[in-house]
């Protein structure tokens, strides 16, 4: 459920995905009930429903899509500037965790995406390349770019909308 | 050596890392498991012909198989006759005649009739012309309706993207 929500940012289609999920497990429920990788089957297999799920979202949607073709939504700020904001001072952990999974659900999926496939699936850049078939060139720079804008979104300026 | 750009860069990756990595698992939803052993009872009760192929009873599967290569065999000797397109025209109007069927049997002898007169009358260069202006047309409805919906019913356009 973690995997789905991280990559889809929406709660009603990580819900989705993760019922189809545990549909297939329930099919192949003899030959994981055996196995020692029973985990490691269920997060594979979410976090492909999940890159499916996205493909095929935005292959619909590229001729009547709302969405501007833009790959962010504005400026970003140099490194230097980032860093010298405080992130996350002064909040508790419960408050912490919510602002963080907030501020990655908030970042365009072209960065969002590989970031939750380097962080959290522990993927390494050719392997992402592979997964979303794109070069590891941009790979590498999708990430770079969502590091920066994360990093924007946890400064002080993007807390103020949520306190 | 290291640049001041590059020490920047190193910060942010560590920090970024810190922060995420940091993150605890979540939750799923209370109802995700009662939603799942929902649709485990609404599947294990649907009709034969709503499951996979592999589910189906031996016998449907081999009339399916059978259904399947003869109407593959009648396509491919229609297209492959040079009228084949008035061959299943004779077998239905025969058959309707059989079945006594007349009104019918007689539409389709003069469907015949007009058919077989119209290809005669037709160069077949027309006919590839005549699909090339049907698919180029829909791909131009297709087209204007895009641009119709994005230019003029598309409105206030939010992005999720960053704030600042």
């Amino acid at each position: 459920m973690t995997t789905a929500l991280r990559l889809l940012a929406d709660q009603q289609q990580a819900q989705d995905v993760a019922q189809n999920v545990f549909l297939r497990a329930y099919t192949h429920f003899e030959m994981l009930s055996q196995s020692a990788s029973a985990g490691g089957w269920l997060k594979t297999v979410t976090r492909n429903e999940c890159l499916n799920h996205l493909t095929r979202h935005r292959k619909r949607w590229r001729l009547f899509s709302d969405y501007p073709q833009t790959e962010h939504g504005g400026p970003e700020l140099p490194v230097e500037a980032v860093l010298d904001q405080t992130w996350l001072d002064g909040m508790d952990d419960a408050r912490r965790e919510a602002h963080v999974e907030r501020a990655l659900a908030a970042l365009p999926q072209a960065f969002r995406v590989p970031l939750v496939l380097f962080y959290f699936e522990d993927l390494a850049y050719a392997e992402i390349a592979q997964q979303l078939q794109c070069s590891l060139a941009k790979v590498k720079t999708d990430i770079h770019r969502g590091r920066l804008l994360l990093a924007q979104q946890l400064g002080p300026k993007a807390r103020e909308l949520y306190t | 050596m290291m640049t001041q750009h590059d020490h920047g860069d190193a910060q942010l990756i560590a920090r970024v890392e810190r922060v995420l990595r940091a993150q605890p698992l979540q939750k799923a939803p209370p109802d995700l498991i009662e939603k799942v052993y929902q649709q485990l009872a609404l599947n294990a009760v649907r009709p034969w012909w709503q499951r996979s192929y592999a589910t189906w009873p031996a016998a449907t599967r081999a009339v399916f198989v059978l259904t399947s290569l003869t109407a593959a065999r009648i396509v491919y000797w229609v297209l492959s006759s040079p009228h084949g397109y008035e061959a299943p025209l004779r077998v239905m109007t025969q058959l309707s005649a059989r079945l006594w069927w007349d009104g019918v049997s007689r539409g389709l002898g003069r469907g015949q009739v007009l058919l077989h007169a119209l290809c005669a009358a037709l160069p077949t260069a027309w006919w590839y012309v005549g699909a090339a202006v049907l698919m180029g047309s829909y791909i131009v409805c297709v087209g204007c309706g895009a641009l119709v919906y994005r230019s003029m019913v598309r409105s206030t356009v939010t992005y999720e993207g960053c704030l600042l």
